[in-house]
């Protein structure tokens, strides 16, 4: 999968308004809670087949380390 | 020779709470956000209501539905992390209650959602070796008491539930199990836990001298359950689909041949999303949380209970019950059973 396709579906995922359709979308900008977190975890296995450690979530700052964490 | 159930029911108190008391306590946006995510509509609450009462009603409800009288069981198995006293355990108090003969095995066995399968195969073990005829096994957990009333994460979860299981020989080396698999990863114990109330810290107060608030800053309500759901989904992802092909591979079935698929009712999205990933179709996944919540242990067989209420027609079944979570536990195990043995699930 395409970079691209996968922060589309991350994106889709965190259910954001378009004008944050951006990789360098902060994190602290958007409700990134406990629900949001589950559906970027499973969405990464789903589209990637890989399933990551939580508390590397607590680590990203923006889209695009959510991005990153599925590659 | 092998074992089969006798009977197989729960109970649910009567009293509910609903989306209106989680709207009324976290507000709209939050409750409409939680129940799309966990599932849970409304759930059945103890109130003041407790393990053993409860428990007891369970187990009289399976000895009815068996056809048999208390006296004719000389095992009981009380699985839960909700015990009526620090000691003794409730297996005891309960033997009494139900009017068990003494010379009753009666022991607790302190798992929470995996507990079923566990309480099974401990069951199973001790009637093959000969050591028990026939045992009543009870899982279940007043669980909402351990929820913080302030927690978004738990206090719309967990709700109240007891199961209740005859197991008794049978002359069939397989009897009613077919498979089976089960695992332990404890490093994960700090994702679902209290803190306090035991051994490790008495009081309240004692989390806070020792300094385990510092260490674990993210603990809230250390005197009520913590529930880190992100770990809890991550090591579900990671143990429960393997743990299914090799309770499969154990029984040698295809996952096709299994007619129910009963998973611990730990959360709709969850669920969902795991069996996706086994490829396992809906219709054979039954879902009960949108009535009753999480409630532990018994909350696998609340799901076969529920799904066999309105297939009143006896059939043989293959049914996999496949448990997960504080622990970390896990543990499955696959039956064939007549599904008359199944009762519906009664409000006490």
């Amino acid at each position: 999968m395409k970079r691209i396709e996968m922060m589309l579906n991350i994106l889709q995922v965190l259910n954001l308004d378009e004008n944050l359709y951006n990789e360098e979308t902060k994190l602290e900008m958007i409700d990134f809670d406990s629900v949001a977190k589950l559906g970027v975890i499973s969405a990464i296995d789903i589209y990637q087949n890989k399933i990551i450690e939580a508390e590397l979530l607590e680590e990203c700052l923006t889209i695009g380390d959510l991005v990153d964490l599925a590659f | 020779m092998g074992v089969i159930v006798r009977s197989m029911v729960s109970i649910v108190p009567k009293e509910t709470i609903g989306l209106q008391e989680i709207t009324e306590r976290f507000g709209e946006e939050n409750a409409i956000r939680i129940s799309k995510t966990t599932g849970v509509n409304k759930m059945h609450i103890a109130n003041a209501r407790s393990t053993l009462e409860l428990a007891y009603e369970a187990g009289v409800y399976a000895i009815q539905k068996a056809g048999i009288t208390a006296q004719d069981i000389d095992g009981l198995l009380m699985v839960t992390q909700t015990p009526e006293y620090r000691l003794p355990s409730t297996a005891c108090i309960l033997q009494d209650k139900l009017g068990m003969g003494k010379s009753t095995f009666a022991l607790d066995i302190g798992l929470g959602c995996s507990g079923f399968p566990y309480g099974f195969l401990t069951a199973k073990s001790l009637i093959e070796s000969k050591i028990l005829n026939r045992v009543l096994l009870i899982c279940g957990d007043v669980t909402s008491m351990n929820a913080a009333p302030e927690d978004q994460s738990t206090y719309p979860l967990f709700a109240d539930g007891f199961g209740a299981v005859i197991i008794e020989e049978c002359s069939n080396v397989s009897g009613s199990m077919l498979g089976y698999a089960f695992g332990t990863d404890g490093s994960g114990w700090k994702n679902l836990v209290i803190h306090t109330g035991l051994s490790h810290h008495k009081t309240l107060e004692s989390f806070y001298t020792s300094g385990d608030n510092e260490r674990y800053p993210q603990v809230q309500y250390p005197d009520y359950v913590y529930m880190d759901g992100s770990q809890i989904f991550t090591f579900c992802l990671r143990e429960v689909p393997p743990m299914v092909e090799k309770a499969l591979e154990n029984a040698k079935l295809s996952k096709d041949e299994i007619d129910v698929y009963c998973f611990h009712q730990a959360n709709g999205f969850l669920i969902n999303h795991i069996r996706n990933k086994i490829g396992i179709p809906k219709e054979k996944v039954p879902m009960c949380m949108d009535r009753y919540g999480n409630t532990s242990s018994s909350s696998a067989i609340l799901a076969a209970c529920d799904y066999f209420r309105d297939k009143p027609e006896a059939k043989k079944c293959k049914i996999a019950f496949v448990a997960f979570g504080v622990g970390y536990s896990w543990s499955t195990v696959i039956m064939d059973m007549d599904s008359s043995v199944i009762g519906e699930i009664q409000e006490v």
